[in-house]
């Protein structure tokens, strides 16, 4: 889905946006896939009834949205060669903080995960900005068969990713480095107000909504 | 004293509109995005003696024209509050707040209360005997008009400020327990807090709250909360704020024209942060088309 308007209040790669949709009460929060000018660019799958009324507008449709939520990731840690994985649905916002890495004249390693060859997108999106791009499917039918943690690349000095509980704890077994993780969660508000979307962590509760979704390596609770 | 000015337990607001508790923070996110002095007041995130996480998520359901929570009152503790969200609130809200406390037993009510009381920020104290989400405390209290009662005497015997008990409509009289808050010294009743239930996500057949049950808000509730703010307001005399459903300036004239002397607004806040604000903003205007000159005078008429 392709937006225009007011984006100034779109500030860092991994933040999200909070869209009304008519007759769904709570507003649905989507990831921030790029954002150019007054362009904002949103991916999504239709899951439910929100992304299944979203898939179904036409050209031409107004939305009210609340944009700059959530913190975003750090670049600052990000290094000479940051590495960035997605899985599924967590890949979108990994397409802007790629952007602003290659800006700042990183070398980027992308890595992208799906379960099968019919659920992959931006491959060469991620190739066309200049990023090393892998790409895995769980089946094998597109690139390495397997998961992202089969294709992680040598030599990265720090990570980002986005993307399922089961890729985050696998993904934290594997990493070498530090690095920084995109949590979903179900969300009433998406500003901090309702404490909806809370969860702990070693450095306190956090609001996914608010003091997310980003949270580094380090404060992140396993509970496993 | 302008048109929309009113005046609850002996304060006067400027307006009747009161973001409710748990959906309004401790008031300082929402002023980044508008003065909040607008407001008549707000009433802060129910705080308790003890810091609490809460329940786990998900906490939130979507529903038809509302939503379920089940946050299960998450807060930092009084003790927390007093020392870092009210000098947060003083920078940016100079007008008396109203703290929403909760409790699990008699005397963390009344501990809670008497720290809260000492504020000179705090001007009401509303008192939640009817949380859905928490265990052994909230809703227990508020569903006996001898437990509402034994919170509300034991809250007033340590505290100057007035007393509104906030009640659950998941009652079977709920003018019986207002009455025995009443007798017992409220100063003021709130209601209605939410209506337990729940929603079943049906690829996984589980409940779509983790806690399984949570409270519903939202538009759906209006007809049910006005119903008994009607009620409540009619056989009492100390003053009532009606809440429950209320979305725009319409619904704030109907529930004061139930009965109510403020008005506040919970789910609303979460789905469109600038509610209370165009609300407040859309008051005159539709005053004007119901030929309103002053609210005061819908509660002279009640």
């Amino acid at each position: 889905m392709i937006l225009s308007g007011d984006t100034s209040g779109i500030k860092n790669p991994g933040e999200f946006v909070n869209i009304k949709l008519d007759g769904l009460y709570l507003r649905r929060p989507i990831s921030v896939c790029d954002v150019e000018g007054d362009k904002l660019t949103l991916i999504y799958k239709v899951i439910g009834k929100g992304t299944e009324a979203m898939s179904e507008m036409s050209e031409g449709t107004e939305l009210m949205i609340l944009t700059g939520l959530g913190n975003g990731y750090d670049l600052t840690p990000a290094g000479d060669s940051p590495l960035l994985v997605g899985g599924g649905v967590g890949v979108p916002p990994m397409y802007l903080l790629a952007k602003r890495l290659l800006a700042q004249g990183k070398r980027v390693s992308v890595v992208l995960g799906f379960n099968t060859e019919d659920e992959v997108f931006y491959e060469d999106e991620f190739k066309a900005l200049g990023c090393d791009v892998a790409v895995t499917t769980v089946d094998g039918s597109h690139g390495i068969k397997g998961f992202v943690t089969d294709a992680l690349p040598d030599g990265y000095s720090y990570f980002y990713t986005c993307g399922p509980m089961p890729m985050f704890r696998a993904l934290n077994k594997a990493v070498k480095t530090s690095g920084q993780f995109s949590f979903e969660e179900r969300m009433g508000c998406g500003f901090g107000a309702c404490m909806g979307c809370s969860c702990k962590t070693l450095t306190g509760y956090k609001r996914i909504c608010k003091d997310g979704p980003v949270l580094k390596r380090e404060e992140i609770l396993w509970a496993d | 004293m302008g048109r929309l000015s009113v005046n609850l337990c002996g304060i006067e607001l400027d307006n009747p509109v009161i973001p409710a508790s748990g959906t309004f923070g401790y008031g300082y996110e929402f002023a980044e995005l508008y003065d909040i002095n607008i407001l008549g007041t707000f009433s802060f995130k129910g705080t308790t003696k003890d810091p609490r996480f809460g329940n786990p998520t998900p906490r939130i359901a979507e529903c038809t024209a509302g939503m379920i929570n089940a946050v299960g009152l998450q807060n930092p503790g009084v003790e927390k509050v007093i020392a870092e969200e009210l000098p947060k609130l003083k920078k940016c809200f100079d007008k008396p707040v109203m703290a929403n406390v909760s409790g699990f037993s008699v005397d963390d009510y009344a501990y809670t209360c008497e720290k809260l009381d000492k504020e000179p920020q705090v001007g009401w104290l509303e008192v939640n005997v009817s949380c859905p989400n928490v265990h052994g405390g909230g809703m227990s209290f508020g569903t006996s008009p001898d437990a509402a009662a034994e919170v509300t005497r034991a809250v007033k015997a340590v505290t100057k400020k007035p007393v509104i008990i906030k009640l659950s409509p998941n009652v079977t009289d709920i003018v019986s327990i207002a009455k025995a808050c009443e007798a017992a010294g409220a100063d003021g009743i709130s209601l209605i807090n939410t209506l337990l239930g729940m929603r079943i996500d049906l690829k996984t057949r589980k409940p779509v709250i983790a806690n399984v049950m949570g409270g519903f808000s939202g538009p759906a509730i209006l007809p049910v909360a006005l119903r008994m703010v009607y009620q409540v307001s009619h056989a009492v005399d100390i003053p009532v704020v009606g809440m429950g459903g209320v979305s725009c300036a319409e619904d704030v004239l109907e529930m004061l024209m139930a009965g109510a002397t403020a008005v506040e607004i919970g789910a609303q806040n979460l789905v469109d942060p600038m509610a209370c604000k165009d609300i407040i903003d859309a008051l005159p205007a539709v005053m004007d088309k119901y030929k309103i000159e002053n609210l005061k005078d819908l509660q002279e008429a009640k």
